[in-house]
């Protein structure tokens, strides 16, 4: 596995400016020396291959001097990097460890939870937020990067760190480098770091709101906090990327575990997407505001997102989905299905020029949390209001605009407004963004 | 040859023990992914190429009140109101044929 990729950004000029010296084609983390007391028998990195004008230089090492130094990767192509990256990604997916697994780890807990954190946030980024491509147009992927895998010892607080003042978006990104490239070398510097003996001896667990918690053996719990901290859980164990305000690891209590409110996470994912190409959908927690879950429609039928029955659809229950329309539309009568069927507690709809949504009062016995008589419900409800729609139609009340597209939109619009004025227990409301 | 009952029938019969009780038990809606495989199946099984457009205008004329909304859920490269349809007369037969 390739420890990281400077292929456009080789000379040192570039380096410096993110903190990194370079020296006969290596590159340094200036303060890595201060910082750092590794072990000065590990191994320096070594050349790899030389083939076809792609020379690769492996993995984090040390000099004989004991200078920690990163490896470098040169690719000759874009194409290059995306399969490198493609397969790093693949190699996150097989060898990402279990809940338990993580659990138990005797190697160092902490370590255990950053490395799974960075693993699932790289499975669930990829899978969920952010198509590959951005990884080579991200401006500063690279520095969080370097910062991020450059530093590995306290690796939780250095992830934190290489995000801290990026935009979301890059800043998940980044952490999932960060996963994909830096995991082995946190995990193969587990136990040789000072200072990390509180967290190797302390139990891990998760809260809400917190994701990972690291209890040391000072009886202190640890985690990431920070103003406007969003945590992305994915299962039991969490891990938590920064938003605006910025994020860190340190001590949590009552006061730094704040996750932001529901409405700062809808805005802040809702502006983001909303006018994205691709259906990207996110599960809020309706108390913490918390991302739960994100689910991104496949490149093969990018307006269309699915969601398990199993594993969505009960985070989904009490909670906040939304959810762009790329093709632009109001909610459509299977978004309107899948929020009965799920029970969840608001379910919406983004353009760029409107947010729709529903929620559900007082609603007949057996529907909500029912998906197959909401099925049956939205048939009926598609059935009659099919009738009242062509009863205006023959005596002149209604007339469908012409354009196709901009006749689904209006259709769609028809529809839930007739589909909340015959159920009035469906509250359906459409604010302008 | 392409009727809806031709369609039905030979889905249904295409079906193992173990498929019958899956479409049986499937949640029409084709947002939920478990459902959505089944929705594919079909629509490459049946609704594409020849004879495709007339199962198409079959299902549109035996159930006009939800084929006015088709477009808000499905498009052309994917008819997956149609696939619902198909699914959903398939669980008919299903349930028709364990009752008798």
């Amino acid at each position: 596995m390739p420890a990281m990729n400077l292929a456009d950004n080789a000379n040192p000029a570039w380096a410096e400016q993110f903190g990194i010296t370079t020296r006969n084609g290596y590159a340094f983390p200036m303060d890595s020396a201060a910082q750092l007391s590794m072990d000065p028998g590990f191994q320096a990195s070594q050349p790899g291959s030389v083939s076809q004008g792609y020379t690769e230089m492996n993995s984090l090492g040390m000099t004989a001097e004991g200078i920690p130094n990163i490896g470098l990767t040169y690719h000759r192509s874009a194409d290059e990097r995306l399969q490198s990256w493609q397969s790093n990604i693949e190699d996150a997916f097989v060898n990402a460890p279990d809940n338990a697994a993580v659990a138990t780890d005797q190697l160092g807990r902490l370590f255990g939870a950053a490395t799974y954190g960075a693993r699932r946030l790289t499975s669930d980024t990829l899978n969920g937020v952010i198509g590959l491509p951005r990884i080579l147009t991200s401006d500063s992927m690279v520095p969080g990067l370097i910062n991020g895998f450059a530093h590995p010892i306290d690796s939780t607080y250095r992830i934190a760190q290489a995000v801290n003042g990026m935009a979301l978006q890059d800043k998940l990104m980044t952490v999932a480098e960060i996963g994909l490239t830096g995991v082995r070398g946190i995990e193969s510097l587990a136990g040789k770091l000072p200072g990390a003996g509180k967290y190797l001896g302390g139990t891990l667990s998760y809260g809400a709101g917190r994701g990972v918690v690291l209890t040391a053996t000072d009886g202190i719990a640890y985690g990431f906090a920070g103003e406007g901290v969003a945590t992305i859980r994915s299962g039991p164990l969490g891990y938590q990327a920064g938003s605006a305000g910025g994020v860190k690891f340190g001590p949590l209590d009552a006061t730094n575990s704040g996750t932001g409110s529901v409405a700062a996470t809808l805005s802040r994912v809702e502006d983001r997407f909303a006018g994205a190409s691709r259906e990207v959908g996110f599960i809020v927690d309706s108390q913490t505001g918390d991302i739960l879950a994100v689910r991104r429609a496949g490149l093969g039928n990018g307006t269309q997102i699915s969601l398990d029955a199993n594993i969505d659809f009960p985070l989904m229950k009490g909670n906040v989905f939304t959810h762009n329309h790329p093709l632009g539309g109001n909610l459509s009568p299977g978004d309107v299905s899948t929020a009965i069927g799920s029970g969840t507690m608001e379910f919406r709809a983004v353009t760029p020029t409107r947010t729709t949504s529903i929620m559900f009062n007082n609603a007949p016995d057996g529907l909500i949390g029912e998906p197959g008589a909401a099925v049956v419900f939205m048939n009926g409800e598609k059935s009659a209001i099919a009738s009242s729609y062509r009863a205006s139609l023959a005596d002149g009340s209604l007339m469908p605009p012409t354009d196709l597209a901009t006749k689904n939109v209006w259709m769609s619009d028809y529809f839930m407004q007739q589909l909340s004025a015959r159920n009035p227990w469906i509250q359906y409301t459409v604010t302008p963004r | 040859m392409n009727t809806l009952q031709a369609v039905v029938n030979d889905f249904v019969g295409s079906l193992g023990s173990d498929g019958r009780q899956v479409v049986r038990q499937l949640v029409l809606n084709h947002q939920v992914k478990q459902s959505l495989l089944w929705y594919k199946e079909v629509v490459v099984r049946y609704l594409r190429g020849p004879g495709a457009s007339r199962l198409i205008s079959e299902i549109d004329q035996k159930y006009p009140d939800e084929s006015i909304w088709k477009d808000l859920d499905s498009s052309d490269e994917w008819p997956l109101f149609e696939a619902g349809i198909i699914l959903r007369e398939a669980q008919a037969a299903l349930k028709e044929g364990e009752n008798t």
